[in-house]
């Protein structure tokens, strides 16, 4: 056997699920641990781990479906997901489109959009911290260069766009939340921007106009394509998306 | 990234320190405990910005830092993860750590990651290659790391060497210093039946830079490295034996589940702190 053979029939045995498997092969039995149970308990603590990590990103997930099921939920991820990064923290990327796909949760329609969120929070939280905008470099741009301007969010904000009221959904969901626990579907979806401000993370509501303007910036349209296609308008919506902080840099494109 | 003056040099460390958890922040900011060193989990911190870091900037302004990782997998056959690397470099420049450490296990092959300390075979094979992917870490972290014993559940048929020969070749061969983790030597001598005073006396004294202490749990079949109680009587008694031979070597506390108020913890690293100060003293 050699050091990778061993490391390699660990992962068909972790895949497998099953106590007895070619890795568990090359393990010495124990007087009071046999092969087996020693497989089983790496089996567990990382099944653990992995659990214990989704629960720390999708806290108000947790909260909505209860800790059982969320448990369920997430083996269920795990067994499908394999992790590629050794930061545990990027694990919960894909959790929101699984929940999507996951017929026990199929009756909470909501709750995909939910993850979505709190994975969009997450993100904000340890990503890049914002730069505002330098409107004196921006006043130094050529009048025949304007239409060439691509403007930027900040790199940590994400968009996300639902059916629901997720941001209320979200709201009553937090671990020290006190007040009113119904909400009605028929509230409505919503446009919202997940960012973070220095040392805060914000979750804002965006109005349809300001939506559809920063998907176009977050497509990398410049000034001219958005000018070509957008109904609402941009001298008012530009400087307004600017001083919420949700635009903070630009380029020219050449 | 900005540092504050005192964080930019190294610093040395002495005594007992704790174990750095994001639910204690806000008791430190406030009543800057007279802890003499904290340890951090790396891993938390190779974030690209926001509280974490502007936290532990702050902490660090007044006391100095080990960094502990868990995701090196120094013993896998994969080629070594450089973007990880690169992120620890970085760390590194943000706080002059005192010690960059992680554990001497396997954790990820072929690109995937078990976010676990996987025990290596005892052999030949694995110790070489160990100790040329220890050099290579070295050379690029700029600085010399050290290595954890790790508790284990289990162990391999094929290997040739016990885990105190094997960790003290790694470190002798490859120049890493050994963190010598107490409890990790107590749970896998009761999993595995060898003796922990052996374990100790076989260790080569100039090599231990750092101890760790922590809780384990009784399963009677085995001993899970829990990290969730505090530290069990049998795991003191080592300590005490420890301290003897390698003399007052800085140790961390860690406590990665049921994580008490501060202070419980810190009751708990004094207890640890005078009984390094008994040992001097009788020395
Ligand atoms: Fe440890």
């Amino acid at each position: 056997m050699s050091l990778k053979e061993l490391q390699e029939s660990f992962i068909k045995a972790f895949d497998s699920g099953q106590e007895k498997n070619q890795f568990t092969q090359f393990v010495k039995a124990k007087h009071l641990l046999s092969a087996e149970k020693g497989f089983s308990i790496y089996l567990n603590s990382i099944r653990g781990g992995l659990t214990s990590g989704l629960s720390i990103v999708f806290p108000a997930c947790k909260n909505i479906v209860g800790e059982d099921f969320f448990n369920k939920m997430a083996l269920s991820y795990i067994q499908e997901t394999p992790s590629y990064s050794p930061d545990v923290g990027e694990y919960g990327k894909y959790f929101s489109e699984f929940i999507k796909r996951f017929p026990p949760a199929s009756h909470l329609s909501y709750l995909s959009d939910v993850a979505k969120l709190e994975w969009a929070w997450h993100k904000a939280f340890n990503g890049l911290d914002a730069k505002s905008l330098d409107f004196a470099k921006l006043q130094d741009i050529d009048v025949e260069e304007t239409n060439n301007i691509q403007f930027f969010m900040p790199e940590n904000a994400s968009l996300i766009e639902s059916e629901y009221p997720i941001l209320h959904i979200w709201t009553i969901s937090q671990d020290d939340y006190q007040g009113d626990e119904v909400v009605h579907l028929e509230e409505g979806g919503e446009y919202l921007i997940v960012w973070r401000k220095g040392l805060e993370v914000f979750i804002e509501r965006l109005t349809e106009p300001q939506w559809q303007l920063l998907q176009a910036i977050q497509m990398g349209k410049t000034i001219s394509e958005i000018a070509n296609e957008f109904s609402g308008d941009l001298t008012q919506l530009l400087p307004e998306l600017t001083s919420c902080g949700w635009v903070t840099d630009f380029e020219v494109e050449s | 990234m900005k540092a504050e003056g005192r964080a930019q040099t190294q610093q040395s460390i002495y005594g007992v320190g704790v174990g750095l958890r994001p639910q204690h922040f806000s008791y430190i900011f406030k009543h800057r405990p007279k802890v003499p060193w904290f340890e951090i989990l790396t891993d938390n911190y190779l974030v690209d910005g926001g509280p974490m870091l502007s936290r532990l900037e702050k902490i660090r302004a007044d006391y100095p830092i080990v960094m502990h990782g868990v995701g090196l997998s120094i013993g896998s056959t994969d080629p070594l993860n450089i973007n990880y690397l690169k992120k620890i470099r970085q760390l590194m420049e943000f706080i002059h750590p005192t010690f960059v450490s992680d554990h001497l296990c396997w954790s990820s092959i072929h690109g995937r990651y078990f976010h676990e300390l996987l025990p290596l075979p005892y052999t030949e094979e694995a110790l070489n290659h160990v100790v040329a992917r220890v050099e290579q870490v070295q050379e690029i972290l700029g600085t010399q790391i050290l290595l954890e014993n790790v508790s284990s559940y289990i162990t391999y048929r094929e290997s040739t060497m016990t885990e105190w020969e094997f960790l003290t070749e790694i470190s002798k061969k490859s120049g890493c210093l050994i963190l010598l983790d107490i409890n990790n030597i107590y749970v896998s001598a009761y999993n595995h039946h060898f003796d922990c005073q052996k374990y100790l006396n076989h260790i080569p004294v100039d090599r231990v830079a750092q101890f760790h202490m922590a809780g384990c749990k009784d399963y009677k079949n085995y001993l899970l490295d829990s990290h969730g109680e505090s530290i069990q009587s049998p795991v003191l008694n080592l300590y005490q034996q420890a301290i003897k031979r390698f003399g007052a070597i800085p140790t961390s506390l860690e406590r990665d589940n049921n994580i008490p108020e501060f202070n419980v913890l810190f009751n708990e690293a004094q207890q640890l702190q005078e009984m390094m100060n008994e040992c001097i003293y009788v020395a």
